[in-house]
């Protein structure tokens, strides 16, 4: 057996693996080990790169940005941040039709830049932006679908997990990346947007426009707040912040928050309904602005961007609870992506060793096949991908074996990113089993079937394609900004 | 008996994810010192080559807790639609196979840190070196917690599938 073979075979039994539901990491580990050994005949070697993996395959500065920016975003998804951002969002844009599916879009693009999870931000915009929506007699699915397809901003606009882990393993700098993201992201916002938009103007119906008789809904809480005014007449909605909903569940991922909301947006002043955007806004501009100013390099900014987000949130009302549970989150989270890092660095020296991935680069162009085909078929495979696996882990599978190929084919690694990024977000909302509609069931439980959001989703699906398309025609949406900026 | 133990466990391992946790927002405040010295011209040394220490170290100690929480990523979309006696025992020979990488890395680990242990060994240059043992140190232990733990919830999956 060649040792190409072998790392066949190991690639083979790595999707076994994982389609039987051993962690992802694991099952990484395991084959490297085992095809290590293989390849070499000597079981000392196999030992030798473990040990060195785990003690060097994440020992630097720049892995530093990780646990920092999961620190400051378990502390902004546990914080009022995504209510204040879509109360202010929605007060500016309370007139405009649709505008609280557009409010949605909007907050999603701010909250974007304090988390890097998309799947953080589809379980909090569950709590906050849907509950207004169907408040508001907006149609299910419209509401849900919003909420799923602008959770994607999440890993677009910067800070990104997605971004970080692409410039860690392709040496493209990570700064660049986040600069990079920008424009696409929203550019995005903007078509989902627009589309909301023109479509509220065929279906008014979906968007609770023509039903000035307010609804069960609007009865129900009216009535609710009614009965809390007479009892507590000088508190401020205490209830409506409660955990009501908490329930455990295979994709409660760190950062989901479980709280049911009910602003009164439209009575509130604006300066009220701006005061809790502004530390937001604040700390999003120093963050991202140091970046791109050149001030901090991502690892400074992550730092800063964590220390911000520890003061912030307290004084925008965080309790000890919430609290502690940011850094019980941050552990859970941080333990497991850089534990699916030593694995996928395990995993891709094995391929290394084994020719493997010489042999997949010139098998692909070998094909023959120009930049813009590949790049095409590539994306096919990650929406495949992504209907299966979360995105960190596709991304560390593909690249490997896919980056060879972009740099042999002279495209820009920095717009392969930002493809890359989409493609995958596309594959997390495409049925059956794209995750970010099971983490949303999981948030609303019975509110909302997987079936509903996936359907509601689709037609941000389809944008997102049609922006895939975009960026094969104009690059620069992509290489512009950081091109302007070097 | 097994929940006595469960538990003894339990403790170990959120106080490992606690000092890992606490670890991860000292290192932000740390990189913010830096930040705020160098602006005013007091720059801390040796920041860099400590950042990326307790990168490693912080991972490790959160690991285990993350493995009792679940929270290691994986792909349920299928098994999860498997009859149950199947996804229990596609379960438990996970939590084995966990059990397996852990003692073939507890044992590598081992070999480095008495090594490093002896030679005292050291990363970084100038002012700050940084012994590389305690590294070293916390992946060995932490990869016999992780072994531990693995072997604790393939038990409590086999008693399931019994029940």
């Amino acid at each position: 057996m060649s040792n190409v073979d072998i790392a066949e075979l190991a690639v083979l039994a790595v999707f076994v693996l994982v389609l039987s539901g051993v962690p992802i990491s694991f099952s990484l580990i395991v084959t490297s080990f085992v095809g290590m050994f293989l390849i070499t005949d000597k079981i000392d070697v196999a030992f030798n790169l473990l040990n060195a993996v785990a003690y060097s395959g994440i020992r630097d500065y720049v892995f530093a940005v990780i646990p920092l920016f999961i620190l400051m975003g378990a502390f902004m998804t546990n914080s009022r941040a995504a209510e204040s951002l879509f109360t202010a969002v929605h007060y500016l844009l309370k007139k405009v039709r649709a505008g609280l599916a557009i409010a949605t879009v909007g907050a999603n693009a701010i909250f974007a830049a304090v988390t890097g999870v998309s799947i953080a931000s589809a379980a909090v915009f569950s709590n906050v932006a849907f509950p207004q929506m169907q408040r508001y007699g907006y149609s299910k699915r419209m509401s849900l679908g919003v909420v799923a397809g602008s959770s994607i901003l999440g890993m677009l606009i910067p800070p990104s997990l997605l971004m970080i882990l692409y410039g860690i393993l392709t040496q493209v700098s990570i700064g660049k990346m986040f600069i990079a993201g920008l424009v696409p992201g929203i550019v995005l916002a903007l078509m989902f947007s627009t589309y909301l938009f023109i479509s509220s103007l065929f279906r008014p119906d979906k968007y609770g426009i023509e039903s000035p008789k307010p609804n069960r809904f609007v009865l129900k809480a009216q009535k609710k707040t009614a009965a809390r005014k007479l009892k507590h007449p000088d508190q401020n909605d205490p209830d409506e912040f409660s955990d009501q909903n908490e329930r455990p569940s295979k994709l409660s991922l760190p950062g989901m928050m479980t709280q049911t909301i009910a602003i009164q947006t439209v009575e509130m002043s604006f300066g009220r309904a701006m005061l809790g955007a502004v530390p937001i806004v604040a700390l999003v501009a120093l963050v991202i602005g140091g970046i791109w100013g050149g001030l901090f390099s991502p690892t400074e900014a992550s730092a800063v961007g964590a220390v911000g987000a520890m003061i912030i949130a307290p004084l925008m009302g965080m309790d000890w609870k919430k609290f502690m549970k940011s850094f019980q989150q941050t552990a859970i989270s941080v333990g497991g992506i850089l534990l699916l890092l030593i694995a996928a660095s395990f995993f891709s020296r094995m391929l290394a060793a084994s020719g493997f991935i010489n042999q997949v680069s010139s098998f692909i162009q070998g094909l023959d096949f120009g930049p813009i085909a590949l790049v095409i078929i590539f994306i096919l495979i990650l929406i495949v991908m992504g209907t299966i696996l979360d995105s960190s882990s596709i991304l560390l599978l593909a690249i490997p074996l896919m980056f060879p190929s972009v740099l042999a084919l002279g495209i820009d690694p920095v717009w392969f990113g930002i493809v890359f990024i989409i493609a995958v977000e596309v594959g997390l909302l495409t049925p059956p089993f794209g995750m970010v509609p099971f983490a949303m069931n999981a948030t609303l439980g019975k509110r909302a079937s997987v079936e509903d959001i996936f359907a509601g989703s689709f037609p941000f699906v389809l944008i997102m394609l049609a922006f895939i398309v975009l960026l094969l025609l104009f690059p620069g949406l992509a290489t512009w900004l950081p091109e302007l900026l070097r | 008996m097994l929940a006595r133990i469960d538990r003894l466990v339990s403790i170990v391992s959120v106080v490992f994810a606690s000092l890992g946790a606490a670890l991860i927002g000292l290192l932000a405040l740390t990189v913010v010192a830096d930040v705020v010295g160098r602006q005013i011209g007091v720059p801390v040394t040796g920041i860099v080559e400590m950042a990326a220490q307790t990168v490693v170290i912080s991972a490790f100690l959160t690991i285990p807790y993350v493995m009792r929480r679940g929270g290691h990523i994986r792909a349920t979309v299928l098994v999860s639609r498997t009859p149950p006696v199947v996804r229990k025992t596609l379960e438990a020979l996970a939590y084995i196979i966990g059990a397996i990488i852990f003692a073939l890395l507890a044992y590598a680990a081992w070999e480095a840190f008495t090594e490093d242990f002896v030679k005292a060994s050291y990363e970084g240059e100038g002012a700050l070196r940084i012994p590389t043992w305690p590294t070293r140190l916390t992946i060995f232990l932490a990869s016999i917690l992780m072994i531990i733990e693995s072997l604790l919830a393939a038990t409590k999956t086999f008693f399931e599938v019994k029940k």
